[in-house]
């Protein structure tokens, strides 16, 4: 099998994934006790005023056939209006791709640039202080809430030493890698400690395998066979668990934004879910969905290109 | 000497007017300064008929009325309108326009424009009710607006004030609604810049304001930022210079900060225990006043509030016309709660459950101090806890027992309220509590139609004794708007009724 069917055949396996997901979300949505028209209509609307708000939404009609209108509209490429704002769905959360896309590559990055330095110091000793100490990083890390660890940020690096602005996404890019410096490093802090333990443990369980004996006995120095053989190979591991982790995180960002004021798709979807407005929690969830699919994709092909092995099997 | 006098004498009168010229001609400077709020709701829309909290205070900036409120509350003044007469039989009332307003589009206002605005908030499915008492609008000239009530009615006025009829060019100036609201038009200090779902609004400076030398400001812009702690530290950090509604436990951190001002407005607002006539026990009134006694409002008040509300004696909010302080109303007594429970036929105690909203520390609170002093008369009550919307549908469906819920004032006539929340044709079965009382009904009928202050006066203060004798529901703490803004800010106000005017405010 080549790389290119490997590829195509993958994302043939997305559509059933889709649809059953478009199922699941147009069920859960329609499940949850409530109602738009409270939020719309405030709590001392009449029952004569919520339904002509209802008939007007159209939500009075049976589930069925709002279900087939949601798929119809999907195929027509348009996720529909909000019952909130009478925005697009689909501009709505495309306005918000650009905060959650640039935390989210901040964070990953942040967290390579502080995961691979300490990982290489710690599989370079077993068990000496520095392997020790850098062992404990995940234990605290990961002990700490995000929400925390966020407002300790703020409170530090905003307003007792104001080197971040607390909050925001600013309007050119110098300034919003400016702000969101602060927020990455939240998810960073949070992410690290992920990578050290994957990264470490598998470059300790390579350092012990017959190549790198023979390497060292051909007399490479250490530097070279830590960068050539080592990493090159503990890296695929961590691919994996990062790819599961940045999935993972796309539903979890929320509280970091919410933290730093930053209106991404996290807070839509959590401002929506509460003001009952289920053409954006449908097509938030959708495109949750369709980006853990990518991300556990682009993941695979990575992997597979850097173990042709995976494409073989 | 009398020279030297005359002397300066002519200086200083030289000096004045000088000043008279000079000081309106340095007020009509361009506005300055941007400032922003940061505030926990997201703005929906310009469109009044659908306003809520999250936007009127928004669209209040862009759009004016024919009234508007007055700093107490207590009254209306004319805003766009400059006068107004009525008929002997009180159904006809004319009103005379300001002819100096124009537009942000530089068109001048006009009696087209008003009757426009006035018939499609009247037609308007979200606040319409507001104007149900209106029979017809005409414009019989340019400057002149006639109004015809279907019945005598006294709360036109405060109607009018209602940002429910806002006014806005005839025909949306000729775009369809969906694309009027995308851009208003009104007449007020400010006009539409730039709206970001979710993020943020902004408004500019409306350089055609009628009023002269106003606005100050050159925007404002409201963001939207859920987390208290973040809009505190916003503010703090320099980002915001006003926090809207910062949690009163917040209030005396922030009093102490420096650089920081906090503003607590005394508000229209009430909060309510509201109990379900038609659950058999509470439809007993000894029962009702029972827990009616046994709210320890002053607890509630320091715990939730800080201590900064004030308990509650009458189903009217203070600050509302009509508000009677000397109205008795039920306050915490344990002595009497307990007498009341034992004329009823439930001497032995009985079971209760009262519905709150999951995540609401207010609610929280207020809940178990309740909890402990029914416990003490013999009443066990159980909390349940609702996500906020589902607690709403409940209310409405009235599945619940008991609930706690609240009110704010639209205008400045209790009628609104009175209406709505005692009688059967407000059409929510009296805030969905199924009170009915006859003599209620009629009271509240009397103080609606009739024009003369003294007879609804007299009305208005027998139905706040009666409601609270029927313990219809128990009113237990009148909570005030909190405000936080930094020093550079001037002029900020809140009235009763929530409603702020960004002409008046300046910063720096």
């Amino acid at each position: 099998m080549s790389y290119l069917t490997y590829v195509g055949k993958r994302l043939l396996q997305m559509l059933p994934v889709l649809f059953g997901i478009s199922i699941a979300v147009f069920a859960i949505v329609h499940l949850i006790p409530g109602d738009p028209a409270d939020v719309l209509l405030g709590q001392n609307a009449t029952d004569a005023r919520v339904k002509i708000l209802n008939k007007k939404l159209g939500i009075d009609r049976p589930l069925l056939v709002q279900y087939f209108a949601f798929v119809w509209d999907l195929l027509h490429g348009s996720l529909g209006t909000s019952f909130y704002n009478r925005e697009s769905v689909s501009s709505l959360i495309l306005g918000r791709l650009p905060e959650t896309g640039m935390l989210l590559f901040g964070g990953v990055i942040l967290s390579i640039l502080i995961a691979l330095p300490l990982s290489i110091l710690a599989a370079s000793k077993r068990g000496a202080f520095r392997d020790q100490l850098v062992r404990a990083i995940p234990i605290v890390g990961l002990g700490m809430p995000q929400v925390w660890v966020g407002v300790m940020l703020i409170l530090l690096l905003g307003l007792r030493f104001p080197l971040f602005p607390v909050s925001g996404f600013g309007e050119t890019f110098p300034e919003r890698i400016h702000s969101i410096f602060l927020p990455s490093l939240t998810i960073a802090i949070l992410l690290s400690p992920i990578l050290i333990r994957s990264l470490r443990a598998s470059m300790l369980e390579i350092l012990d395998s017959d190549y790198v004996l023979t390497a060292r006995a051909k007399g490479i120095s250490t530097a070279r066979i830590t960068r050539v053989h080592v990493l090159r190979n503990a890296i695929i591991a961590s691919v994996t668990v990062l790819g599961i982790n940045i999935a993972y995180l796309v539903g979890s960002m929320v509280v970091v934004e919410r933290v730093f004021a930053i209106s991404g798709t996290g807070s839509l979807m959590i401002d929506s879910i509460s003001r009952r407005d289920y053409p954006i929690v449908q097509g938030v969830t959708l495109y949750f969905a369709f980006i853990v699919v990518l991300v556990s994709l682009i993941t695979d092909l990575i992997h597979a290109a850097l173990d042709p092995r995976v494409v073989v099997k | 000497m009398v020279s030297r006098k005359k002397t300066l004498g002519a200086f200083f009168a030289a000096l004045t007017v000088a000043a008279t010229v000079l000081v309106p001609l340095s007020a009509n400077a361009s506005p300055t300064g941007d400032l922003i709020f940061v505030r926990s709701q997201d703005f929906a829309t310009f469109d009044p008929d659908l306003a809520q909290n999250d936007s009127l205070f928004i669209q209040q900036q862009v759009f004016e009325g024919l009234y508007r409120g007055t700093k107490d509350g207590k009254g209306v003044e004319p805003w766009l309108a400059k006068s107004h007469t009525t008929s002997k039989d009180g159904l006809t009332w004319t009103f005379k326009l300001r002819t100096d307003v124009k537009f942000s589009n530089g068109s001048p206002l006009t009696a087209a424009d008003v009757k426009f605005s006035l018939d499609r908030a009247t037609a308007g499915t979200g606040w319409g009710f507001i104007n149900e008492a209106i029979g017809s609008v005409e414009a019989p000239s340019t400057d002149t607006v006639v109004i015809k009530t279907k019945f005598q009615w006294a709360p036109l006025l405060a109607d009018l004030a209602c940002f429910s009829n806002s006014i806005m060019p005839k025909d949306f100036g000729g775009k369809t609604a969906a694309e009027f609201f995308k851009d208003p038009i009104g007449t007020g200090a400010f006009v539409f810049d730039k709206w970001t779902p979710g993020t943020e609004i902004k408004l500019v400076a409306n350089k055609s304001y009628w009023q002269p030398g106003k606005p100050y400001l050159n925007s404002v812009t409201w963001k939207y930022v859920i987390d208290d702690n973040t809009r505190e530290f916003m503010l703090k950090g320099g980002q915001a210079d006003i926090n809207e509604e910062p949690p009163a436990t917040n209030i005396k951190s922030l009093q102490a900060a420096p650089n920081i001002k906090v503003g607590i407005f005394p508000a229209a607002a009430s909060n309510y225990l509201a109990f379900n006539h038609k659950v058999p026990a509470l439809s007993d009134v000894n029962v009702r006043r029972a827990i009616s006694y046994a709210v320890d409002r002053a607890a509630i008040n320091k715990v939730v509030y800080s201590g900064l509300g004030t308990a509650s004696n009458s189903f009217l909010p203070p600050g509302v016309n009509y508000y009677d302080k000397n109205s008795p109303g039920v306050q915490f007594d344990l002595k009497k709660a307990a007498a009341e429970l034992a004329k009823s036929k439930y001497k032995k105690g009985l079971k209760l459950e009262l519905l709150i909203r999951g995540g609401n520390k207010a609610h929280e609170a207020t809940a178990s101090i309740l909890q402990a002093s029914l416990k003490k008369i013999g009443i066990t009550m159980t909390i349940k806890a609702q996500e906020p919307s589902v607690q709403r549908v409940t209310q409405k469906a009235m599945e619940y027992q008991m609930t706690l819920t609240g009110w704010t004032m639209d205008i400045v006539d209790p009628d609104q309220l009175l209406t709505f929340g005692l009688t059967p044709q407000g059409g929510t079965s009296a805030y969905f509590t199924n009170y009915n009382n006859e003599k209620v009904n009629a009271a509240v009928k009397k103080g609606q139609t009739s024009v003369d202050p003294k007879v609804r006066a007299a009305a208005y203060t027998f139905v706040q004794k009666q409601v609270a004798d029927d313990a219809f529901m128990a009113f237990t703490i009148n909570p005030p708007y909190l405000y936080a803004w930094s020093n550079k800010i001037t002029g900020f106000f809140v009235n009763p009724l929530y409603s702020y005017k960004m002409e008046d405010v300046k910063k720096g």
